[in-house]
Formats: C-alpha cells, structure tokens, sequence
C-alpha cells in the first residue's frame, strides 16, 4: 500500500510554494473531461463546431477545469486535506494540443473564526492558477482544512 | 430603466428540487477521476478510504454538480426557476459569468441520491462595467442528499449585458 502524504497546519508557511504539475492536453483528454462531467456543449468535442464559433479548436470545460485546479491543492496536501470552498475564475481558453500547467502556493493559514461550517477548522488558503501552453486559462482560491498534530485527525 | 415589479418580487425566490438522474456511484467517479489524473485514494481506494475518517470511499466534492447535469434523453421537465423569469428591461443580449464560489459541507458517497434548488438571491440595478451596461444577477444552487442535508452551496454571479460596440 503507498505511503499517501500528510501535511499538517502546523507545517505550513504563508506564502509557500505548493508544486505544480503539468498535463498534455488533447482531443481525447477534453472529451473525455466533458463527458466525465456530464457536459455535451459540441465546443468540448467537436472541432468543425468549435471553428464556426471563431475558436482554434475544442477547449476544456469548467467542470473538469475546476477538478484540475483542485487535484493540485489535494496532490499537496494528501488525502487528509479536505476541500471546503472553491472560488473560481476563467481568464481564457485550454485547447487541444496546449500545455496545461497547474501552479499554487499558500495565501494564508488560520484557523475558522466566522460564524459557518468551517468554524474552529484549521484552515489554509490556497491559490492556484493555471495556464495553456504559457497563456492565462483559470484560476482559484481554494480553502482546504488540514489534520493538526494536536487533535490525530 | 429600473427593475421592473416583478423582477424585484422574484428576487428570494427558490425553485423546486431539481434530481440527478442517477445515484451518485464509483464508475462516474472514476471517469472523472482519469480525465483529471487524480489520485487522491479517497476516490478510487477502496482500502484506504475505509480507513480514512470517512469510511469509505467518497466522490469527489467537486463532481457535486456533476451528478445533477441533465440526462441527454429523453430531455427532463424541469420546474420553475425565478431567474428565466426575469424581465431585466433593456437591450441585454450577453451572458457572462464574474463569481463562481463552490462551498462543500458534508461528504457525498455512493449511494447517495442528490437533487439541488436554484434560488435567486439579488438582481442589481443596471450598472456601467467596463464591457457593457448590465445587471449583476447572483444565485445560489443548493445540493442536498437524500436525507434532506445540504451537502454544498454554489453561489454564482453573471453579468447580462449589452456588449459595448
């Protein structure tokens, strides 16, 4: 069985850097995210359809982009990271035969004091972005709750 | 132009529950999980999921409004929903989204059955943006399983507007 990473509150610092990782996008890769997120808009799977609509070729689609941005925060963390909020933002197009590159670091660490579910949770601030062969495509601000070495969660 | 009476009197207003056509279950997971390449054993792990505090394995929080897409046939009713009743007096001819916030409570696993509401929670005066002028439109989407728990919110604002020339 492998040995799955931990990272816990404690260890973090603001501002760190959270790796990154790189993923070759193409006709199959797209298709495949459109149609593991139930989404069947032709830009995701049709390159004719997406060439009318004065586009290069099919491009990504939100949900599986959102996946992709938190697959780094959760490849950080380890399985005990757990993902609260997701706040997202598109800045352009993944195409295929792009590069996709996955980026992060930490905003903040602290622990939960507003009054709603992520109360008295020991909290880390994530931003992560990323780009389509070197072009912007979309970014997050993620919020993970992480074990602490105190509480063995 | 101001909003109209009716657009103002849609504004709290929360549609019927809106049921994925299926039950959440590990084959979607893992389509989902090879399209992202992501290897968080909670999702697909058998073994170390039933060791996690979770016991067992759960979907990824992300895929929550996944389970509720539509089925492609035959295409479903679906109920009412405040905002295709909107009004929004103008020529506005353009949707774009500015906000989208996802926010995850409660763990969704196998089995479970979700459905999710879409309430309309405010429609701004027309306002000057850098693209157009447009109403700031935010709702919020809420999941719930099939014990009446909110599993996770989505709350999304979009800009309609009149794409400058």
């Amino acid at each position: 069985m492998p040995e799955w990473k931990k990272v816990c509150w404690e260890d973090v610092t603001d501002g760190q850097d959270i790796g990154s990782y790189e993923m070759q996008m193409d006709a199959v890769k797209i298709s495949c995210g459109a149609w593991a997120t139930r989404d069947s808009n032709p830009i995701h799977h049709d390159k004719a359809f997406a060439e009318r609509g004065s586009q290069k070729n099919i491009i990504v689609n939100i949900m599986h982009s959102e996946g992709l941005l938190c697959r780094l925060a959760t490849d950080w963390s380890g399985p005990t990271g757990e993902l609260k909020r997701i706040r997202f933002n598109i800045r352009g197009s993944c195409y295929a035969d792009d590069t996709l590159k996955v980026t992060g670091n930490v905003i903040k660490k602290y622990i939960g004091q507003d009054d709603n579910y992520m109360k008295g949770l020991h909290l880390v601030d994530l931003q992560v972005n990323a780009t389509a062969s070197g072009n912007p495509f979309c970014d997050a601000q993620i919020t993970l709750a992480l074990p602490t070495k105190k509480a063995h969660s | 132009m101001a909003l109209s009476e009716k657009d103002r009197s849609l504004i709290g207003r929360e549609s019927a529950p809106i049921y994925a056509p299926d039950e959440v279950c590990k084959p979607m997971i893992r389509h989902w999980v090879e399209a992202v390449e992501d290897a968080n054993p909670l999702y697909t792990d058998e073994e170390y999921a039933r060791g996690s505090k979770f016991g067992g394995i759960i979907a990824p929080p992300q895929m929550m409004m996944v389970w509720c897409m539509p089925r492609m046939w035959p295409w479903p009713e679906f109920p009412w929903v405040p905002m295709a009743e909107l009004e929004l007096p103008g020529d506005y001819d353009t949707f774009v989204a500015t906000d989208m916030i996802r926010e995850f409570y409660l763990p969704v696993r196998p089995g479970d059955i979700l459905s999710y509401t879409m309430k309309l929670d405010s429609v701004t005066e027309e306002k000057k943006t850098r693209i157009g002028k447009g109403h700031f439109i935010t709702t919020t989407q809420i999941y719930r399983n099939q014990r009446g728990e909110v599993v996770g919110k989505e709350i999304r604002t979009v800009l309609k507007y009149k794409a400058s020339t």
